[in-house]
């Protein structure tokens, strides 16, 4: 796991993808120089995925995204703030994601 | 019409020939022009039935000349490589695409090509050197961009006309169209060969790489000359019935996959990406949101007795 990783950090969506909710689930594209490269693949997030990215505002702490989410879902924080920190620390090493000044 | 947009370069331009072909594919005409003189020879018989007499309404141009363009000085410095395989060197720009193209068999005429595209590929020139009049007079070429395939022309082309391409086999059958979508070695071939029989009214469209596309409210399907190893090709096209992706299993079954989150995963896996910018992507998601509304999509079984046949007959008559 990347420790750099923080629930108390903002996180948003790197300009070097492209995102879309395609049927409720976020469909991701690398982009190299501003364009889809071809050889990588398409990425598609699970349902809690893309909660969790379409929360990646540049606003939400990634503390905040786990409790409306534990809320929303009625599972235990802990759990949910473990999922997030795995998931982030994988779109950090993607560079999908970036921290929000 | 087509030169407009053409890329300044520092060469003279002298058109030899002021011949033209056409071409039609999934409603888009590609007009065909060359420095050199063009004959019956010098494109694949396979291209001969999209052959069209004159122009559509719908026009992409491709012109062959056979010098490379001069990319000195400051030109060469706007391109930003955007991707790199052995084959492909690909450089945009600010107006344009660059294709640098080398071949991987070393008998293959052109070993070497440079195509420039505009934004849109609505205007493409290819540039060689190593052909001659003579052996472009007996080509034999089975694309137009002279690549090794037309295929990343075509992703383009299509994404801007609410389509897209995917690895699938496809069948008119009786003006009801059907798609049978796996990766290699899902049995695509195998369940083609199965259903290719003399006058029973299944025509395939093209092995391996499927047009897809909406026309008149509809997602229709188009033969085209993509084929990836099997050279079935065809110019028909028809409405699109069903996308059925290949599963293996031991009874000859059509179920449609209701969840729709179970077919995404699937679609993914067979989609032909496309090279395409930010602004495309958007187009080519919209098009993929817009299949999911309005295509179903299936699971295909089939055992090696051939009844797959009368299923899919049953399933075309259901559905007409």
């Amino acid at each position: 796991m990347n420790i750099s990783v923080n629930m108390h950090t903002v996180y948003k969506p790197s300009e070097k993808v492209i995102a879309k909710n395609l049927e409720g689930r976020i469909m991701i594209v690398p982009l190299v120089s501003g364009v889809g490269n071809l050889d990588d693949e398409l990425f598609q997030l699970n349902e809690t995925g893309s909660a969790v990215w379409e929360m990646l505002d540049g606003k939400n702490r990634l503390i905040d995204i786990a409790n409306t989410l534990s809320r929303e879902y009625e599972a235990p924080c802990e759990t949910i703030e473990r999922d997030i920190l795995a998931l982030i620390d994988k779109l950090m090493e993607k560079k999908f994601v970036i921290e929000a000044p | 019409m087509c030169y407009s947009n053409r890329i300044i370069y520092n060469i003279d331009d002298v058109e030899m020939s002021h011949q033209k072909k056409y071409y039609k594919v999934a409603d888009i005409t590609i007009e065909l022009g060359s420095d050199y003189p063009i004959s019956e020879n010098t494109f694949h018989p396979l291209l001969k039935q999209f052959e069209v007499t004159t122009p559509g309404l719908d026009m992409a141009c491709i012109h062959h000349h056979f010098s490379f363009p001069d990319f000195s000085g400051n030109t060469r410095k706007k391109f930003t490589e955007v991707y790199k395989n052995d084959q492909f060197r690909i450089f945009k720009t600010q107006t344009s695409w660059i294709f640098y193209y080398t071949s991987i068999f070393p008998n293959d005429l052109p070993q070497k090509a440079i195509g420039i595209m505009n934004n849109d590929f609505s205007s493409v020139h290819i540039h060689t050197t190593d052909l001659t009049g003579e052996n472009y007079k007996n080509g034999t070429f089975k694309t137009l961009t002279l690549f090794n395939t037309d295929q990343m022309l075509f992703a383009k082309l299509l994404c801007d006309r609410n389509g897209i391409m995917v690895h699938a086999n496809g069948f008119n059958i009786n003006g009801s169209g059907i798609l049978l979508a796996g990766i290699s070695g899902s049995g695509k071939s195998t369940l083609s060969n199965m259903l290719q029989k003399p006058n029973n009214g299944y025509e395939i469209l093209c092995d391996d790489r499927m047009f897809i596309r909406k026309k008149d409210g509809k997602f229709w399907i188009f033969g085209n000359w993509c084929y990836g190893s099997h050279p079935c090709t065809s110019p028909s096209a028809a409405p699109l019935k069903g996308f059925m992706f290949l599963e293996k299993g031991v009874k000859n079954k059509i179920t449609e996959i209701r969840d729709k989150h179970k077919i995404m995963p699937r679609l993914l896996q067979v989609l032909v990406k496309p090279l395409l910018d930010k602004k495309a992507w958007h187009q080519y998601f919209l098009t993929i949101e817009d299949m999911m509304k309005n295509i179903r999509f299936y699971t295909i079984e089939f055992d090696l007795s051939g009844d797959i046949y009368h299923e899919i007959n049953t399933f075309l008559r259901i559905h007409k």
